[in-house]
């Protein structure tokens, strides 16, 4: 048996293919379409899977630019490393403002399904309630160390999918008897009579919440068997999991024509539990209301402590007051202490929103993202590395990224107009705080949200921790 | 000798740093000061920048390694180890038992919990799993312990019941080769249910068993070395301990269980009364431990 040395670093593993698949699908929360359902049924005037179907098609060009960027920086893994490099570190620093949204968001919006989740079992109970219990439950558990949820996720996933597989048979005899549309081959949920577009590009833009952890995956670079791995999962990942996604959101919104008799609840926030009540039965609407239950701990719990942990990377990579907070360990505990708690304070804006804002303002971000993504293909392969020699080489490296800026930027301008207005606010906090940073661009960026990523840091003659004199 | 300090951030953490120089100032000693983080194993979390995240942690680490050395005294030899382990006390025992770091630990040395309201110990939850799981010697320092040059009084504490072979043993090797007094007692702790009768009776065996260890102690050890058996007698073995005057620079040894109890875990519920009474530190001897042969030696 080998003696573990002392000080050894990274594990090393070697992940195939569909292992990784699995993950990415965990990510992905599968239950995640019957929460959003009710919010985008009513957006695209009852085209659900279409809007996936866009979304999905969207996001494909963006997992082809996840893959070919994964070569090119396999120990990195994010969109704002990818700018920071190809693009400027002020660009990178833009990207992973937008995402700090995100990531301060996603533990909030596990929150919030929960709280749909106890509200639609305990009508008479405030919600107020739930939201404080389950942020204070999670809080805790991160606090304590217990986060690591990865062996339970894989069992999560199975489950979730089953009870998808369990609802489709379900629907497809309700069907049958003549419910909803009255067959499973109608095309009605893909276009009908008073359909149109724009609706459905919203939609779409709502949807794209449910991919979200798709790109989550190329941080396995570096476990993965082999260079083709990650690449290949990606487009795999986003697949399969587009195509339970579309199954699922077909045969609901077959069943489901309109949302006539659902709750204001189900409407604005997840519609899950009643879903599968008119499916299944109490029974099964407490099965796949468990299921989903517990995948959103889970995820919850995995969001919490991956958040807590950036806000304390870069509490230690900065100064002063506030950073000092957010790097403080707990001695004992030996987790940020204080960024846990913070990020629980923020979960609890879980009591006055709404999962169709939040979901929105979480897209703003990960659009933006995965624009940049495709856009620095093109940058690094085009333009830097001048591959534009033969057909093959300019469809792969303008083309094909080229179509994937332009989906997601579509989706991007698309996002509903509060979350868009909400989302530039941010956006304009993160450019003052660039030019706080950089002393109004004269001073190069030190920050790297990524450890052993070279970001270059030329040698600056000022003492950093002074403020900078005015010449 | 050497002993592994679990070292945390805290005052516990700074008695733990104090005892162990104590310990050392006795007998030339290396410290090896152990931080033990949370394992590095990828958490798979959506959009965790685990990397950044571990080596950061490593850094906090290397700076309470750092915070610990400093409170080692002047001459001690001591150095210092981020180790990634499930919890505190598995840390702990990898660092004492594994050979990738050495010869097996003579002691692991911890502070006492801080918040314990009656008495001077209190253990928290890594000390608790590491005083059932130990296989070498604990040794806990009283919270707010104040460090001392050197150890000046070694006292060994048994019960009536047999298996204190091994700390008998021990304690009388560890004076030997620290050059420290020896005091061996023997707590007696005795209930008004008894008779007169049967009350003397006992303490005649007590007696005589001090007696015993005393003259098993001057077997061993050199002539002139000193050498004192005491009995200590009470109605609780709280009362026992109270009875008995204790200088603040000593030690008191403890077995791991079976002190005059029925067996439990690795810390019997004698030992465990003895350490919420006690005011000094204490060195907690695993039953069926194997002494090395350095303490005797170098």
């Amino acid at each position: 048996m080998p003696i573990p040395s002392p000080s050894s670093g990274t594990l090393h593993r070697s992940l195939g293919t569909m292992a990784i698949v699995g993950l990415g699908l965990g990510y992905m929360t599968p239950t995640v379409i019957f929460d959003t359902f009710g919010i985008v049924s009513e957006e695209t005037n009852s085209l659900v899977p279409l809007a996936y179907l866009m979304a999905m098609v969207a996001m494909a060009f963006t997992a082809v630019s996840y893959g070919r960027m994964v070569r090119v920086f396999p120990s990195a893994g994010s969109a704002y490393t990818y700018a920071s490099e190809t693009m400027h570190p002020n660009v990178g620093f833009l990207i992973g403002w937008s995402s700090l949204l995100d990531y301060l968001l996603l533990p909030l919006v596990n929150a919030l399904i929960l709280r749909s989740y106890l509200e639609a079992f305990f009508p008479d109970v405030p919600p107020a309630v739930w939201v404080v219990l389950v942020v204070l439950m999670i809080t805790a558990l991160v606090l304590f160390s217990m986060s690591n949820t990865s062996r339970l996720n894989g069992i999560l996933v199975m489950f979730s999918i089953l009870l998808i597989v369990v609802f489709v048979f379900l629907t497809w005899r309700q069907l049958m008897a003549g419910e909803g549309n009255g067959t499973p081959f109608s095309t009605t949920p893909l276009w009908h009579e008073g359909a149109s577009l724009g609706p459905v590009i919203t939609g779409a833009t709502i949807v794209c919440f449910s991919f979200i952890g798709f790109d989550a995956i190329t941080m396995y670079t570096e476990e993965a068997k082999d260079a083709d791995t990650v690449p290949r999962a990606i487009l795999l990942t986003l697949l399969i999991g587009g195509a339970i996604f579309f199954i699922a959101g077909w045969f609901a919104q077959s069943v489901f024509p309109t949302m006539e008799g659902f709750s204001e609840d189900a409407l604005q926030n997840s519609a899950l539990p009643e879903m599968a009540e008119l499916i299944g039965g109490n029974l099964f609407k407490a099965f796949l209301t468990a299921a989903a239950f517990a995948a959103t701990v889970a995820s919850g719990l995995a969001s919490h402590a991956s958040v807590s942990r950036m806000l304390f990377v870069m509490g230690r990579n900065g100064r002063g007051p506030i950073s000092r907070g957010l790097s403080y360990v707990h001695p004992r505990f030996r987790t940020p202490a204080i960024s846990v708690i913070f990020v629980g304070v923020v979960s609890l804006l879980a009591i006055p929103l709404n999962l169709d804002f939040v979901a929105a303002l979480i897209n703003f971000g990960a659009l933006m993202a995965f624009t940049f993504v495709n856009l620095t293909v093109i940058v690094y392969f085009a333009w830097r590395k001048k591959l534009v020699k033969t057909p093959k080489e300019i469809f792969t490296n303008i083309v094909l990224p080229a179509l994937g800026v332009f989906s997601t930027a579509v989706l991007w301008i698309n996002l509903s107009p509060d979350s868009f207005r909400y989302g530039m606010y941010w956006f304009v906090a993160g450019v003052v705080v660039v030019m706080v940073l950089t002393r109004f661009f004269r001073r190069p960026l030190r920050m790297s949200l990524e450890e052993g990523v070279a970001v270059p840091e030329p040698e600056t003659e000022s003492e950093p921790s002074q403020p900078s004199q005015p010449s | 000798m050497r002993l592994v300090v679990g070292y945390v951030s805290n005052q516990r953490g700074v008695d733990a740093v104090r005892l162990a120089s104590t310990l050392a100032g006795s007998r030339r000693a290396a410290l090896d000061i152990v931080v033990v983080l949370p394992l590095d194993t990828p958490t798979f979390d959506m959009y965790s920048p685990d990397r950044a995240y571990q080596s950061a942690m490593d850094k906090q680490g290397q700076e309470w390694i750092d915070e610990a050395l400093a409170l080692v005294p002047e001459g001690v030899h001591a150095q210092g180890h981020v180790v990634r382990a499930e919890s505190i006390a598995e840390g702990l025992v990898e660092a004492a038992t594994d050979p990738a770091y050495g010869i097996e630990a003579h002691f692991i040395v911890i502070g006492a919990a801080h918040r314990g309201l009656i008495g001077r110990f209190s253990i928290g939850s890594s000390a608790g799993s590491l005083l059932h799981s130990s296989p070498v010697p604990v040794a806990l320092a009283p919270v707010d312990y104040e460090p001392h040059p050197a150890i000046t009084r070694l006292t060994c504490a048994t019960g009536l019941l047999p298996g204190a072979e091994v700390l008998v043993e021990l304690a009388i090797g560890l004076a030997d080769d620290w050059h420290v007094p020896l005091r061996l007692i023997s707590l007696l702790a005795m209930g008004k249910e008894r008779s007169e009768d049967a009350r003397h009776e006992i303490h005649a065996i007590a007696e005589r068993h001090v007696d015993d260890l005393v003259a098993q102690a001057n077997d061993v050890l050199p002539d002139d070395f000193p050498v004192t058996g005491v009995l200590g007698t009470g109605r609780s073995l709280e009362e026992c301990v109270h009875a008995l005057e204790f200088e603040s620079s000593e030690i008191v040894m403890v077995g791991s269980s079976r002190l005059g109890g029925p067996k439990r875990l690795f810390l019997g519920a004698s030992a465990n009364t003895i350490l919420h009474a006690l005011p000094v530190p204490m060195i907690v001897v695993p039953r069926d431990y194997v002494i090395p042969e350095l303490v005797h030696g170098d």
